[in-house]
């Protein structure tokens, strides 16, 4: 290695975790939140973090204003002050978390799990699975909103409430912090939650669709979701509601009514195929409010790989203290990562 | 008695090494054997847009004595974009390490880069596949799973959908012939599977095994049989989704394809560089020798309906 490289930049917290992507890899970090050390003294709040290579995962040193009386200044690590730390990521390596119990979703068109799953944030990608609701085992999911520790909901709405089977609680995983990790190839497909009978019919997509304006797709229906005259359509979209929910140029008004099955209607077999968007990677763009374009020559929707490597600053802390490197909602944070050779 | 022995009198060089390398296991490269090549042109932009004009409907209606011409038809495109992407990978070998070294280093070196740039190109295509293709599960087995195993009606649906989209088969067919043990093979779509499907691909009804074809032109070193209209390909980098199936088993995804269903489209002037810079370029002191390679490449579907992903898991 020629020497050190070094990069640096600054973010503003959002009080989630945050990502940073270093192609160039990163052995060691330094973190300062500017806006915190512009406040004078707090007690428990981290100002200045240090990470080096080898250190225990989500985890580093922190300097700060300890809880003591008169607040003198503390160096310990994040985990001895129970917050979240540094975490090396490289995406493309990336695998669902370790299993944690969960009991099965409520019987609601958003449903609620029951699960001490770690690391959710709103618009994290989980799945569940071995569950009595067979419909919904194995199907990849975005989170709507949380109870950190308790629970998740799901974020799209279902056409239908799930069901509920009595039985056996099973198992969740977390698989991506967001639905940018979850895009490593971008534009992929996803699971249709429900399509309305409309001159331009809403698209709810269990994963957050990402997609824009303008945007070609495929949509697929099998036979038990019951809008088969949809199935195997060529659609564009028209507008993008929301996270989860767009709208696409094809009249479903006199279609079938569209169809999640509950477990039951999955049957006790539980296998099945749900119906799914697919995007070409090409654009059709004659909408009004399209991305910039030239000639219909927009390039929004062209395939692309976004793995990459980075480091992820926690946002976590238990309880008021402020020891996390993410920071909290609105400070403004400074970093600097190097690159050196490990003799 | 005394007796001089290799405990007390060892040898004063204790290993010999046997200059033939061990062989380094490489992976079938299967993802790519069925694309379509395309070369992204130099100094024309970063995406390469391929388009197919849609097919006009029937002209049923009658032109009529009435003399009046009817409307005429319009035409419609879909455009499909693609952004080839650059990747690659490199190495610092120290002088003192190619010095000293008794092996040839710098050819290991030279080896394994090169064949993590193939095993790279092979997994970026695969990848695509996986995450852009329309999923089907199959559903016809009974271990109780949602993929279930593969079953002989699962391998029917995925041809009737694939006939039904007027879909090309790859494969010609393979006329019986008048020997033991082999049956003919029908014209076929090619899927690229996981070798862990090997055992299962040979429990449904109807496989035949390469071995067991009429006659072993053409045939893939890769490839392990056939069911019904498809023809197997397996690789230990075949795609599968870990804790995916409905009781949280891996699913394994078979990328069923036909003619012209995808292509890999690669930089002009950039399509594989690999790069050896001796030591002397390096420092002052010419400390590091350094190798590398960079591709320019990306997959896309260049047809949706042409590919599908068969999701399975084992019995």
């Amino acid at each position: 290695m020629y020497g050190t490289i070094l990069q640096q930049d600054n973010f503003t917290a959002t009080g989630n975790d945050v990502i940073l992507k270093i192609r160039s890899d990163v052995d060691f970090m330094h973190v300062y939140n500017w806006t915190r050390t512009n406040a004078g003294i707090v007690a428990a709040t981290g100002l200045e973090w240090y990470w080096q290579r080898n250190m225990p995962v989500n985890d580093g040193i922190v300097k700060g204003w300890s809880v003591a009386a008169g607040n003198p200044y503390l160096v310990g690590t994040c985990s001895g002050l129970l917050s979240g730390g540094f975490t090396l990521v490289n995406s493309s390596t990336v695998l669902p978390s370790a299993p944690v119990a969960v009991a099965a979703g409520t019987d609601v068109v958003s449903p609620v799990y029951t699960s001490a799953l770690g690391g959710v944030s709103v618009g994290s990608v989980v799945r569940v699975y071995s569950t009595t609701q067979n419909n919904i085992n194995s199907l990849d999911f975005s989170v709507g909103a949380i109870t950190a520790g308790v629970d998740f909901t799901m974020r799209a709405v279902l056409q239908q409430a799930p069901g509920i089977v009595a039985g056996a609680n099973g198992f969740a995983r977390l698989i991506a912090d967001n639905v940018d990790d979850y895009n490593r190839i971008y534009p992929s497909r996803r699971v249709i939650a429900n399509i309305t009978q409309a001159v331009n019919p809403t698209v709810t997509t269990l994963v957050d669709h990402s997609l824009t304006v303008g945007q070609q797709l495929r949509i697929n229906v099998p036979d038990i979701c019951n809008m088969t005259q949809l199935n195997g359509q060529l659609a564009t979209v028209v507008t993008v509601v929301d996270a989860c929910n767009f709208t696409i140029n094809i009249d479903t008004t006199s279609y079938t009514a569209f169809r999640f099955p509950t477990s039951a209607q999955v049957g006790a077999n539980g296998s099945w195929t749900p119906a799914e968007v697919v995007p070409l990677g090409g654009f059709a763009g004659t909408f009004a409010g399209q991305l910039p374009a030239y000639n219909n020559q927009s390039i929004v929707a062209a395939t692309t790989d976004n793995d990459y490597i980075g480091i992820k600053l926690s946002s976590f802390n238990t309880g008021a203290i402020f020891w996390a490197p993410a920071g909290t909602a609105g400070d403004n944070v400074y970093w600097v990562a190097g690159k050196s050779v490990n003799i | 008695m005394a007796i001089v022995n290799t405990t007390n009198f060892p040898s004063p060089t204790q290993i010999a090494w046997s200059e033939k390398f061990l062989a380094i296991a490489v992976p079938n490269l299967i993802h790519g054997t069925l694309a379509m090549q395309k070369k992204m042109p130099a100094n024309q932009g970063y995406i390469l847009r391929m388009s197919r004009t849609n097919r006009l409907a029937n002209a049923m209606v009658p032109l009529g004595p009435s003399g009046i011409t009817p409307p005429p038809s319009t035409m419609s495109r879909v455009d499909i974009d693609v952004r080839p992407q650059f990747f690659g990978d490199h190495m610092l070998l120290n002088e003192q390490c190619t010095l000293l070294n008794t092996d040839p280093v710098m050819n290991q070196a030279v080896e394994i880069l090169g064949i993590q740039m193939r095993t790279t190109e092979d997994a970026l295509t695969r990848n695509v596949l996986a995450s852009t293709a329309g999923a089907i599960n199959c559903t016809g087995g009974v271990n109780g799973d949602n993929p279930t195993e593969i079953t002989r009606s699962d391998v029917g649906n995925i041809t009737k959908i694939l006939l039904g989209n007027n879909c090309k088969t790859i494969g010609s067919m393979i006329e019986s012939q008048n020997k033991f043990g082999v049956s003919s093979v029908r014209n076929s779509y090619f899927a690229m599977a996981h070798t862990d499907l090997s055992n299962q691909l040979e429990n449904v009804q109807g496989f035949v095994h390469s071995s067991n074809y009429p006659s072993q032109n053409n045939i893939l070193e890769s490839e392990w049989g056939s069911v019904g209209n498809v023809r197997y390909l397996l690789s230990s980098e075949g795609s599968k989704d870990v804790n995916a199936s409905g009781l949280g088993a891996t699913v394994y995804n078979m990328l069923v394809a036909g003619m012209e269903a995808y292509a890999v489209v690669k930089q002009d002037r950039y399509t594989a560089k690999f790069i050896h810079r001796p030591a002397i370029y390096d420092s002052p002191m010419a400390l590091n020798d350094s190798v590398a390679w960079k591709i320019c490449t990306a997959a896309k579907i260049t047809n949706d309906q042409f590919i599908l992903k068969h999701r399975c898991t084992l019995a």
